[in-house]
């Protein structure tokens, strides 16, 4: 039943605390769209500045993660317009204590174990560690295989105040679901 | 130079360059949908433009509410660029603004000066916008 399985979704997102969810192709207008909603709502709720910035940063970086390097994607053919859709899970919400940034899209195979490794690294790193590898990228450029400035998960850690998780799931032979959680 | 002057919108910041009077400002949010389509032909005159300045007073304020880690990018190139420039003699102030309460943009002002040795870098709070 239609109204069934509507209600099912948005009872299952309730539970969850998920006041924004987002699955399907991401693009640049969608984030816009987002990044607005979330800014009013933020100012709504007088969230405090520093976290209320703090997710926002986390939703723009893991947003552009999407639309960037999501391994599930529709494109063109090469004689029409560079039309190239990135499918991809994003959710913000709140659960007991504090503000939660989720992601999730399909990363290639290949991919996956340097993404581990770089997220492994980030994770171990203290703050001004963190800021030290900021710089050096920022300085000397993105790493290969980089679309923006190679910094975008050193600046979600950064900002997560209470850490981060992210795991990785078999799919089929050539992608793996990635997912991660940020905790403000 | 042509002066340049670009409205703010919701991703990228508003852009006021004067060569006239070497004042130059960007303010507002930063998370353009292409940062090298709006940032490049910025950055192009004005990294001229610095390298040309002979004994000169240039005056830079940079107030952003956010900015995301590729607009990080340039703003490190537009500091670096600055500070050669001092390093030659001229005289270059920039002026970081930040809002109220908003710790991590302060912190990223203090950092820049910080590494700065030639460019005077003034920290100012603004109220939220």
């Amino acid at each position: 039943m239609l109204i069934d399985k509507v209600t099912a979704l948005r009872d299952h997102m309730n539970e969850d605390g998920v006041s924004f969810c987002f699955t399907g192709f991401m693009t640049e207008e969608v984030l816009s769209g987002i990044a607005q909603a979330l800014k009013k709502k933020l100012e709504l709720e007088k969230v405090e500045i520093n976290t209320a910035k703090g997710i926002f940063s986390i939703v723009i970086e893991l947003s552009q993660n999407i639309i960037r390097y999501s391994a599930e994607h529709k494109m063109s053919e090469p004689e029409h317009n560079d039309i190239d859709l990135r499918y991809g899970v994003l959710a913000v919400g709140h659960d007991e204590n504090h503000h939660y940034v989720v992601c999730g899209n399909m990363v290639h195979k290949e991919d996956s174990e340097r993404l581990s490794n770089s997220l492994n690294h980030i994770k171990g790193l203290d703050k001004k560690e963190l800021k030290a590898l900021y710089k050096k990228t920022l300085r000397e450029g993105p790493p290969k295989g980089s679309k923006g400035a190679g910094v975008g998960f050193v600046e979600i850690a950064m900002r997560a105040t209470q850490g981060f998780e992210f795991d990785f799931q078999e799919n089929d032979n050539a992608n793996v679901f990635f997912a991660l959680k940020a905790t403000i | 130079m042509e002066n340049i002057k670009i409205e703010r919108t919701d991703r990228h910041p508003e852009i006021d360059f004067d060569y006239s009077t070497n004042r130059f400002s960007i303010r507002g949010f930063s998370y353009p949908e292409n940062v090298k389509d709006f940032y490049d032909p910025i950055l192009g005159p004005f990294m001229e433009h610095l390298n040309s300045l002979d004994g000169a007073s240039v005056n830079l304020e940079c107030a952003f509410n956010y900015f995301h880690s590729s607009s990080a990018q340039v703003l490190y190139k537009i500091f670096d660029a600055m500070e050669i420039c001092a390093a030659k003699g001229n005289s270059i102030t920039i002026m970081w603004g930040y809002e109220s309460g908003d710790d991590n943009m302060q912190e990223a002002g203090e950092d820049f000066a910080e590494d700065m040795e030639h460019v005077k870098l003034i920290l100012k709070e603004f109220e939220p916008t």
